[in-house]
């Protein structure tokens, strides 16, 4: 190509291009992660993530650098999975359905808050793993959407909830629910093998003590 | 002193770093003298570690970085590119007229980026007061029951002896939307009728009124289908109006912006 002083209209294009893809192809795993975490199938995610890219290219002059890049990158991979992919799906009857139940904060006893966090030994810590990934495939589209863009996207939750198109209140509330959902199947799958004690969970999961005072209160009583 | 139930409460608010510092220092101060919830935050984020951990790291497939070069080469250049690189217009509205393709399925697309992109500016604006807006957003959040069930017509008749307009249902070419019930509303403290729809399990408000003259100050108005509509975003709503016989119909649903937007072009108003 000439670089003369005037580059035509096609050779800017040209540079255009490649520099979109530059930019655009650095958030290729973040796209492709997204996209396997939303289809579930390689095959639908290598098309979502085409189709996203293409569009992304289409409506790149929409971007305002200095913004981020990779949360509208992710913002057009989810609109794109909403309009294209979702709507031979019927699961929103599914989804109202957990969205209509509540979700209370006493789903946890502390036993089991206890085994699973900082897992001490390595089966723990592969079964969680493990059981993440499957916990993570039984969620709605939506409550799936929320953990991968708040735990491994990290997105802010105003960031979110442009992605979503939904008020950060919802934001809240939904990935409230999904890691509730997420944590309960973790439970069951500690307690199936037999790592949480299910004799454990019974005293546990009674009503606790809500301030400090109370708590030493029934300390005391218990001691 | 921050209580126990406000402090699970935003627990989850707490491990995503979403707190402003007054509350974080508050939370901070509670938890190092409370062990039931310390033990709750170690969880919480213990447990976003483990998602990360367990979820993330996902590679793309050598061959998909190809078959995205290959596609790019063969595929059209970006929409109405300024003929120079330039800066994004500093107007929202010229970027908005720029969306106004010929085929339909792409306007919708463009809509939506339209629509979400600008909502940051539409949320600042929103603050700066647009009143008619703000109440329609609020007669939808404040939830209140129907006075009225039965069919559109049904409704249509109940309204005859309340109102000093003509307030009809709207109708929608899809059969996805359900009306479920209608009430006596108000805005700006004049007489209304709020017509209530379910989406797919989604409320849906449809507002009636006689509008006030600033009705639609300050709203971006955009064509969709031949159909004109008028929309603000406030409070996280997109909320469009459609006017139809000097009479306005404003929808706020708990849906994102381009399904409202959607939804507003696909509805008329019934007989």
């Amino acid at each position: 190509m000439a670089l003369d002083d005037t580059p035509t209209d096609s050779e800017r294009a040209t540079l255009e291009q490649a520099e979109f893809a530059r930019l655009a192809l650095e958030h290729l795993d973040s796209m492709y992660g997204a996209a396997m975490r939303l289809t579930r199938a390689p095959a639908d995610a290598d098309d979502l993530v085409q189709d996203a890219f293409l569009k992304a290219y289409r409506f790149y002059d929409r971007f305002e650098p200095g913004t981020n890049l990779r949360a509208w990158l992710l913002r057009i991979l989810t609109n794109t999975f909403i309009n294209k992919y979702r709507r031979n799906v019927r699961e929103r009857k599914v989804l109202d359905g957990e969205d209509a139940e509540p979700v209370g904060d006493g789903v946890m006893s502390r036993a089991a808050m206890r085994a699973l966090t900082e897992p001490e030994n390595d089966a723990m810590r592969s079964i969680v793993s493990q059981e993440i990934e499957k916990a993570l495939n039984e969620l709605s589209d939506e409550h799936r959407l929320m953990i991968v863009l708040a735990d491994v996207e990290e997105l802010s939750y105003k960031e979110i909830a442009d992605i979503v198109g939904c008020p950060i209140g919802t934001v809240m509330s939904r990935l409230h629910r999904a890691r509730k959902q997420m944590q309960g199947r973790l439970v069951e799958q500690a307690v199936e093998m037999g790592i949480v004690d299910i004799a454990r969970l019974a005293p546990d999961a009674r009503e606790e003590p809500v301030s400090l005072d109370a708590y030493r209160r029934a300390r005391g009583a218990a001691g | 002193m921050t209580s126990c139930r406000v402090v699970r409460k935003h627990v989850d608010a707490l491990v995503d770093g979403e707190l402003d510092s007054t509350a974080q220092i508050d939370f901070e101060t509670h938890l190092s003298g409370c062990v039931i919830c310390r033990e709750h935050a170690d969880f919480s984020r213990s447990m976003k570690v483990a998602n990360k951990t367990a979820l993330a790291g996902v590679q793309a497939p050598p061959h998909l970085r190809l078959r995205l070069l290959t596609a790019l080469d063969s595929a059209p250049g970006p929409v109405a590119r300024p003929a120079a690189p330039a800066p994004p217009p500093a107007r929202p509205e010229s970027r908005l007229a720029r969306y106004a393709l010929p085929a339909a399925a792409a306007a919708v697309v463009a809509l939506a980026f339209a629509a979400q992109t600008d909502e940051t500016a539409d949320d600042a604006m929103a603050a700066a007061a647009i009143p008619v807006f703000e109440d329609v957003v609020r007669r939808h959040s404040s939830d209140h029951p129907p006075e009225v069930h039965g069919s559109a017509f049904q409704m249509s008749r109940w309204f005859q002896r309340k109102l000093e307009f003509p307030a009809r249902a709207m109708e929608f070419a899809r059969p996805d939307v359900q009306l479920v019930g209608a009430r006596l509303s108000n805005v700006r403290e004049q007489d209304a009728a709020a017509f209530y729809y379910q989406v797919h399990g989604h409320r849906v408000t449809v507002i009636v009124f006689e509008p006030p003259p600033d009705t639609l100050r300050g709203a971006r108005r955009v064509e969709v289908d031949g159909h004109e509509l008028f929309y603000r975003t406030v409070h996280g709503y997109t909320v469009p109006m459609v006017q139809v016989d000097g009479l306005t119909y404003a929808f706020t649903g708990d849906l994102d912006s381009q399904s409202m937007i959607q939804l507003a072009a696909s509805a008329h108003v019934g007989r």
